[in-house]
């Protein structure tokens, strides 16, 4: 792993400058700036898509409900409040809602004299679940790229911190280091959004 | 010894890394360390919900769709489907109002287009047809007799559009409407124009189709009650595969 020189940003200040960014972006947004729109998009719209693919396991239904999703932000922008909560946050509750309707619309389907009738199962559950872990891939995403890729090793590729020293020839006690700085920034992250 | 300086105890901790001594020395330092002891339930919750993030999260994730601004939108000359048109409109805009006036814009251009397909009208102006198909339409409820037909045609620029050709529908009753959509037999389904029906019980419509029909199994003709629900009634009357 080529690890990236330390930025030596502390964790408070990239969650405080990760939230400034967020409140430009709705201040553009409620002005009606529509390319504050393209750049919500082009940091959000990876997530939301990956997330919608992922719930309505259709890739039609994800780019339809991804366009409704985006004209609905675009639509109701002035009422986004940032104390209440980060735009990620207030994007990811309209994708989550929109996600449910249309899993819901597939419920009842049409009747079909030949056909069996549809269960009916609580799709809030398992749509929280992945709502949750996209906002975290999100915010894996906003991650000095060596820390994020120390969590992926740990996290995804099973590794001990002493595997990843070994693996990388980064010293243990660096990669401790920025084990927890990684943690603390994502913390930091989740709090303003908590 | 100070909060920072068991940082790199910290990590193993968190990450049930430490042997049984080791471990054992930390958790007596939480006991005494309130600092110390905070921080650990601060980051403890982070590193379950990575724990928990499936495979896929820590992926490449998929490229998403181009965005159509709403500037873009408002320019197309392709009729978005219905519940694009609500986004685009607003939340003052009703649905019994929209479907009145959609239905009776969508009625219009039947017509008008169901001239030109019965051969009244001149159509030396179309876009050249690149291919077309026709589908037939079954009727899904006993003791109804409507049937019908879609004409699925191609322009060169790959743009679809759908003429249907229906008959022996019920009249449309007061505060109904007919609504054309494609659908998945497991539910995906997108709703592409509404329509209402006279005494004849026959409808021409010509419709431009904002996706792929085959991205799709079936077109569906339902029964919709007017209110603010944009969802499937339920109520199909008439079905036919894409292709």
């Amino acid at each position: 792993m080529q690890v990236e020189p330390e930025r030596g940003v502390p964790a408070v200040a990239d969650g405080m400058r990760a939230d400034r960014e967020e409140r430009r972006l709705a201040r553009r947004l409620a002005d009606r700036d529509e390319s504050a729109l393209a750049d919500v998009y082009a940091r959000y719209g990876r997530a939301t898509f990956g997330f919608l693919l992922k719930t309505l396991r259709d890739r039609a239904s994800a780019e339809d409900v991804q366009q409704q999703v985006f004209l609905e932000v675009w639509q109701r922008a002035p009422q986004f409040d940032p104390a209440r909560g980060g735009l990620f946050t207030w994007i990811m509750l309209i994708v989550r809602s929109r996600a449910i309707d249309q899993l819901r619309r597939r419920i009842p389907v049409p009747q079909d004299p030949t056909g069996s009738p549809a269960l009916e199962t609580p799709v809030e559950p398992r749509v929280d679940e992945l709502v949750e872990h996209w906002h975290m891939v999100e915010l894996l995403g906003r991650l000095p790229h060596d820390e994020a890729q120390l969590l992926r090793q740990r996290f995804y590729g099973g590794l001990s911190q002493s595997e990843i020293s070994s693996e990388t020839g980064v010293p243990l006690g660096t990669v401790k280091m920025k084990m927890v700085s990684g943690l603390r920034r994502l913390r930091e992250m989740m709090e303003p959004e908590a | 010894m100070s909060t920072h300086e068991r940082e790199p105890e910290l990590s193993a901790y968190l990450l049930g890394e430490l042997g049984a001594d080791e471990r054992a020395a930390f958790e007596r330092a939480l006991a005494q360390d309130a600092a110390l002891r905070a921080e650990v339930e601060r980051l403890r919750p982070v590193v379950a919900r990575l724990d928990a993030l499936p495979a896929e999260g820590w992926q490449e994730a998929p490229e998403p769709p181009p965005l159509r601004l709403p500037s873009e939108m408002a320019a197309s000359t392709v009729a978005p489907p219905r519940r694009w048109r609500r986004w685009l409109q607003g939340p003052l805009m009703v649905r019994p109002a929209f479907a009145a006036l959609g239905a009776a814009a969508l009625l219009a251009l039947g017509i008008v287009v169901g001239t030109l397909v019965d051969g009244g009208g001149d159509t030396s102006n179309a876009p050249a047809i690149a291919q077309q198909r026709t589908v037939a339409l079954q009727p899904l409820q006993r003791g109804v007799a409507a049937h019908g037909r879609a004409l699925v045609a191609a322009a060169g620029s790959g743009a679809q559009r759908v003429t249907l050709r229906l008959r022996g529908l019920p009249p449309s009753r007061a505060h109904q409407f007919y609504e054309v959509w494609l659908m998945d037999a497991n539910g995906p389904l997108i709703a592409i124009g509404s329509f209402r029906v006279g005494a004849d019980g026959r409808a021409t419509l010509q419709l431009p189709l904002p996706v792929q029909a085959t991205r799709y199994q079936y077109f569906d003709i339902s029964v919709q009650p007017e209110g603010d629900d944009a969802n499937h009634s339920g109520d199909s009357v008439l079905r036919g595969a894409t292709a």
